[in-house]
């Protein structure tokens, strides 16, 4: 496969090709962090799939100053604050649409990691919206805090604040529940 | 699930995968984007032979209103009842060489959309919302460059301006930055008002102003309603140049004007524009237009 640099330049000469190849590598990526902000998977196939039409509608322009990965990230975050802004967000369950599962994923487990997964969920969807970014884009997305600072145009310290809140609050949260 | 390590873990490892039917959508709707947007570089050369013929409309249009303009020159140059002239206000506008307008909706906190003028550097920079993302974008109009950029990417669309829209920038950042309802004063109807608010409960919104309103009927597109608009700005009681302008409207049949958007006006210099611009879009070389202007203080 093509480094990302290649395959935007593919890309922009309107390559299928290439824009098939970005979308396998980054489609998993995208979809479960639009799923974990939105709580719905409905909702995150729309957000993945407005985002690479209208990344494939602008291939002929971009320039890439970031990687290809940061860019596709910050288009999921910022239509799916969108959505918020727009409160047109219907709560569906999160696994109705989608497979959802683990990497760690254990067949042994799997009655008690599915009660788990639905618990973390439902948790990460109880906690405001720009902690829940921090953690998904720091835990899941492997983003750097620095990084997550850069994108949402604010000091490293206040990621780092809603990082130790929203963790705080997850926990909070999970004990509750788990108590039920 | 107790311990914060163990949520970092299930957070780490949650991973969706998408449905093959999901992957068949969003790559055949992805494929006809690029296929469309492949073709609309051919498209644009069609553009110009239309583009030419609407400008020989516009310049019929000019002609017609060059005619009324006598008649308003007159009305418009009369004082209101005291205090500031709608005239004085563009004159006011004329000497303005950098500027921000930020435009609301009237019940948010939030701006729609700021734009930034630097006459100096012959550029404008107007942030908005695009495909539900807030985006910049740069008219580079000394290089003829139309630079964008959503905020939180770094990736920078670049494009020529074409010369149809070459114009309309260039009109748009010598004019009155869109702040007054015309960019003539001699185009606004015959039965237009201008009249100072004497109310000191609206001039103390923003402290160190006069208000004036413009109000005016303005006829559907169909022609068969007609809206009364009315446009409320706060004028410097020292430069009469606008801090804040409300636009109103209300139908014939209603009493009550209502109340849509406002505008905050705020007089920045040429250097403010230029960061804002290299913070954004890192260093772009703009020439502006007399070298005898870097680093020179502008005039508000």
């Amino acid at each position: 496969m093509l480094d990302d640099k290649h395959l935007i330049t593919e890309l922009k000469q309107g390559s299928k090709e290439a824009l098939r190849q970005i979308y396998m590598e980054y489609k998993d990526t995208l979809l479960t962090i639009a799923a974990s902000l939105l709580h719905d998977t409905y909702a995150a196939e729309d957000v993945l799939h407005d985002v690479f039409v209208s990344f494939a509608a602008g291939a002929g322009k971009l320039e890439l100053r970031v990687s290809l990965r940061s860019y596709l990230i910050s288009s999921v975050v910022n239509r799916v604050r969108d959505r918020f802004r727009k409160k047109k967000h219907y709560m569906v369950e999160l696994d109705k649409a989608g497979q959802i599962s683990s990497d760690s994923y254990n067949p042994e487990q799997s009655a008690v990691f599915a009660e788990h997964l639905q618990l973390l969920t439902d948790a990460l969807f109880q906690i405001p919206l720009e902690q829940r970014e921090t953690i998904i884009l720091h835990l899941n997305a492997g983003m750097k805090f620095k990084e997550i600072a850069r994108m949402q145009h604010i000091p490293i310290n206040t990621v780092q604040g809603r990082y130790r809140y929203g963790l705080d609050k997850l926990r909070t949260i999970l004990k509750r529940e788990s108590k039920k | 699930m107790n311990s914060a390590d163990n949520i970092e873990n299930a957070v780490e490892q949650l991973h969706i995968t998408t449905r093959p039917e999901t992957d068949k959508r969003i790559l055949d709707d992805a494929f006809a984007a690029l296929e469309k947007s492949g073709q609309r570089q051919s498209f644009q050369v069609g553009r110009s032979a239309r583009s030419k013929t609407l400008r020989i409309r516009i310049a019929e249009l000019a002609a017609v209103a060059a005619v009324i303009l006598v008649i308003f020159a007159l009305f418009f140059s009369a004082p209101a009842a005291k205090g500031v002239t709608l005239k004085q206000v563009y004159e006011a506008l004329g000497k303005v060489g950098n500027i921000c307008v930020s435009r609301f909706d009237a019940d948010e906190a939030e701006p729609y959309q700021q734009v930034w003028t630097s006459q100096t550097m012959n550029v404008m920079l107007i942030k908005g919302m695009r495909e539900g993302q807030v985006e910049y974008v740069l008219w580079d109009v000394p290089n003829r460059l139309k630079r964008s950029k959503f905020v939180f990417s770094d990736l920078v669309s670049i494009d020529g301006i074409s010369a149809d829209m070459f114009g309309k920038v260039q009109k748009s950042i010598t004019g009155t930055f869109g702040l007054v309802p015309f960019s003539d004063m001699n185009d606004a109807p015959e039965e237009s008002q201008w009249n100072r608010v004497e109310d000191p409960n609206v001039s103390a919104i923003v402290p160190g102003t006069e208000v004036y309103e413009l109000t005016w009927p303005q006829k559907s597109t169909a022609g068969t309603r007609i809206r009364f608009i009315k446009w409320r700005v706060f004028l410097d009681t020292v430069t009469n140049l606008p801090k804040r302008a409300e636009w109103y409207s209300k139908l014939k049949s209603e009493d009550k004007y209502k109340f849509s958007t406002f505008t905050v006006i705020t007089y920045t210099s040429e250097n403010q524009i230029r960061i804002l611009i290299r913070d954004e879009f890192g260093s772009v070389a703009l020439q502006p237009r007399d070298p005898g202007y870097i680093g020179t203080p502008p005039p508000y």
